[in-house]
């Protein structure tokens, strides 16, 4: 079974925050309030509340939920006012519910740019950080037999510059005046146990060039290509 | 009044005592040894296929509770029969008269469970053969954004010297590249509960008979006559037989 350990700590931090948030108000709204119902009923009342209709916006790859409808209020609205009172008790808890989607929109809103502070997306230092169980596996016959060389890869890291993905051109150069015979793989290595920075719950396939200069990372979102002066590989037989 | 209560609850206790060891016995206890080849062949005769056994070859251990049994029939057809330590009995959970390459996936979510397993028939001009793990080579453009995946072509050689039959573990590369796969895909999902990724969805298995026979030839061997049988609760793949025209660098064999 694979176990996802790749913990996004800005995430998990935004939760936390998120949910001190509605504590805090929680409490200031059972202080004001006379009457004092069951801590489990206000949970639920804050629960339900947060039940809405919503609209799914997705930017950037992320998914923004807009709250329009306050679909979790009016049901337990229509749950409460059979009996006298219940309603008023319980009401401010709803709505509290409904008012933090906002609160996790602004969060989700605001953490993103936090996220990318931090976790530069184009910093290959962010896909690379840890090396130490690292290693080449060859994916295609056209490779040779390289091993890593793992303070060279680190070494390069900071300097490795961005360069443009040709997908389209590199696909068609393999195939161009190479028959099956002589086909060769641009990227026939993939780096196997090198962890991200820390925190950032990324999940990427890392492939090396042939010529052990160039990195391909593919993130779940997209692809980016770094080139270093120097091979990271040394060449086996 | 009271002893009665207190009958009550010790017979109670000593209910809840015996189930649970019926219950760790039943579902849970240590497989018992492996049934001896009388016995495999009463099992596998009794079942619906239609397959009379003629020469049980071996059994091969795959796991503690799972078992390849190869065995040759009545027709001359070399097959693979599966079997599963559940409800504290070993059961043949599926049998096939083919033997082409399969892969039989305990967990499908989990490529360290994944084995190969085969029974090619002995008297072909088949010493070798090769198995393969490939994805294709792809590019797209959207929104302007580039994406290139390169080739994944990797290769074990498999011999099949004195012996038909086998169970391999998948390789620990291969393993390793397509849980890389795995992750990223899942990732790509924002509910892991209902859209689980499955590697096959982009990767494929292959297999090439190592000399000049050509696969085809080699899987039609035999009766002709396919049996089988099935319980529908294993995951297991055939393997398709590759041309050489689909494997690139081809010449090192």
């Amino acid at each position: 079974m694979i176990v996802n350990f790749d913990l996004n700590a800005i995430g998990v931090f935004t939760g936390i925050l998120a949910w001190s948030v509605i504590g805090f108000f929680a409490y200031q709204i059972y202080k004001k309030q006379m009457v004092k119902p069951k801590v489990w009923k206000i949970l639920m009342a804050i629960l339900v509340g947060l039940f809405s209709f919503s609209i799914n916006w997705n930017m950037n790859e992320t998914m923004f939920r807009i709250p329009i409808l306050p679909l979790g209020v009016w049901i337990l609205y229509f749950f409460c006012k059979g009996k006298a009172g219940r309603w008023q008790t319980y009401r401010t808890f709803a709505w509290l519910g409904f008012l933090m989607n906002f609160v996790f929109l602004f969060l989700t809103l605001v953490s993103i740019p936090i996220y990318h502070m931090i976790y530069s997306e184009n910093e290959p230092s962010t896909y690379i950080s840890t090396v130490e169980n690292a290693s080449i596996i060859t994916i295609h016959p056209s490779a040779k037999n390289p091993t890593l060389k793992e303070e060279k890869l680190l070494k390069q890291l900071s300097s490795m510059s961005q360069e443009k993905i040709y997908s389209n051109q590199w696909y068609d150069d393999t195939y161009k005046n190479h028959e099956l015979i002589d086909r060769k793989e641009r990227f026939p290595y993939q780096l196997i146990g090198a962890s991200p920075k820390w925190g950032s719950g990324l999940n990427t396939i890392i492939y090396i060039e042939d010529d052990g200069k160039g990195i391909l990372i593919s993130t779940p979102k997209k692809q980016l290509y770094f080139r270093s002066e120097e091979s990271i590989l040394e060449r086996g037989e | 009044m009271k002893k009665k209560r207190l009958w009550a609850l010790i017979s109670l206790g000593v209910m809840v005592v015996l189930s649970s060891i019926f219950i760790y016995w039943f579902y849970f206890s240590k497989p018992s040894p492996f049934p001896t080849n009388e016995q495999l062949v009463k099992e596998i005769n009794s079942t619906p296929s239609e397959l009379t056994v003629a020469v049980i070859q071996k059994t091969l251990p795959v796991d503690d509770r799972h078992a390849v049994v190869p065995f040759i029939s009545k027709e001359d057809d070399y097959g693979l029969s599966y079997w599963v330590w559940k409800n504290h009995k070993w059961r043949v959970a599926n049998i096939d008269t083919n033997g082409g390459p399969r892969v039989w996936k305990i967990n499908r979510k989990d490529p360290s469970t994944f084995y190969f397993v085969w029974n090619i028939h002995h008297g072909e001009q088949i010493s070798t053969f090769y198995l393969y793990l490939i994805r294709d080579r792809g590019y797209h453009v959207t929104k302007g954004v580039e994406n290139y995946n390169p080739r994944v072509q990797m290769e074990k050689n498999v011999s099949l010297h004195e012996k038909s039959y086998g169970v391999m573990k998948l390789p620990v590369e291969w393993e390793k590249i397509m849980n890389s796969f795995i992750k990223v895909e899942s990732a790509k999902q924002p509910d892991l509960f209902f859209n689980h990724f499955f590697p096959e969805q982009t990767m494929t298995f292959g297999w090439l008979p190592g000399d000049k026979i050509s696969g085809k030839e080699i899987v039609s061997k035999g009766s002709g006559i396919s049996r089988g049988y099935s319980n529908g609760n294993l995951d297991i793949e055939n393997i398709g037989v590759l041309n050489k025209e689909n494997i690139e660098l081809p010449l090192k064999k």
